[in-house]
């Protein structure tokens, strides 16, 4: 239970990555990814601050795509650690399909939840299928 | 400091909503063996929701199609995967990302 309180979306891409590689994480493990990243969230957020004032276009300096940039790394080296890449492609490139098509006539939540339920399904069904 | 009421209720109600999808799913699972098809179907979804996530920050803005022309975050996330893909390093993705983004709108 306290896992979960303290999983966030960073630790969780994390976490995935190394379940790839080692067949099980411990509590402790994921006890000890968390805390690392609060402490470190905590001590960006006071340096943030301090310094944020000398920031003040922060699109300038190009700091708004460092979330998508994150995104990307996330995906390649979970993409790369596993060895299912034709899939994965396959999987990866509808969900960007349908969350585009889905966004358009809808909200962008959605999108992203549409997308995520059909693209997985595609996985799952072209696995089953080769 | 100032600490407004309002903001704080808001704060802790976010907690428990956001508590709530994070905690049950790992009580639930821990309890009951998945069937197969379950497994391989949760296998996709991390790929499934990060794709969704950059495609939507790459193709779209404001739930439009950004025209391809001017679409400088494209541009940057060839680059950026391009790093991922060599270099294996989420730090040197992100700096590679940002780097790009703000040459390309110093540029444009």
């Amino acid at each position: 239970m306290l896992v979960g309180a303290l999983l966030t979306d960073e630790t969780f891409g994390v976490a995935i990555n190394q379940t790839a590689t080692r067949p099980f994480i411990s509590e402790k493990w994921m006890h000890g990814l968390n805390t690392t990243a609060y402490l470190n969230w905590i001590a960006a957020n006071i340096a943030g601050a301090f310094f944020g004032k000398w920031i003040t276009n922060p699109e300038k300096f190009g700091l708004d795509f460092a979330l998508p940039a994150m995104f990307i790394g996330l995906l390649v080296l979970l993409m790369v650690s596993r060895s299912k890449i034709v899939i994965d492609m396959i999987v990866a490139i509808s969900a960007v399909a349908i969350v585009v098509g889905v966004t358009l006539v809808s909200s962008a939540s959605i999108g992203v939840i549409v997308a995520t339920v059909f693209a997985a399904t595609v996985g799952m069904v072209v696995e089953k299928w080769k | 400091m100032e600490v407004r009421w309002d903001i704080l209720l808001i704060i802790i109600g976010s907690c428990i909503v956001t508590f709530i999808p994070r905690v049950l799913p790992l009580i639930v699972l821990s309890r009951l063996q998945l069937p197969d098809w379950g497994m391989r179907w949760l296998n996709y979804v991390p790929i499934a929701v990060m794709a969704a996530l950059v495609g939507q920050e790459l193709f779209m803005k404001d739930g439009a199609i950004s025209p391809l022309r001017n679409n400088l975050e494209l541009i940057a996330s060839l680059p950026t995967f391009l790093t991922a893909i060599i270099a294996r390093s989420l730090l040197g993705t992100v700096v590679v990302g940002i780097i790009s983004i703000m040459v390309l709108r110093f540029v444009f």
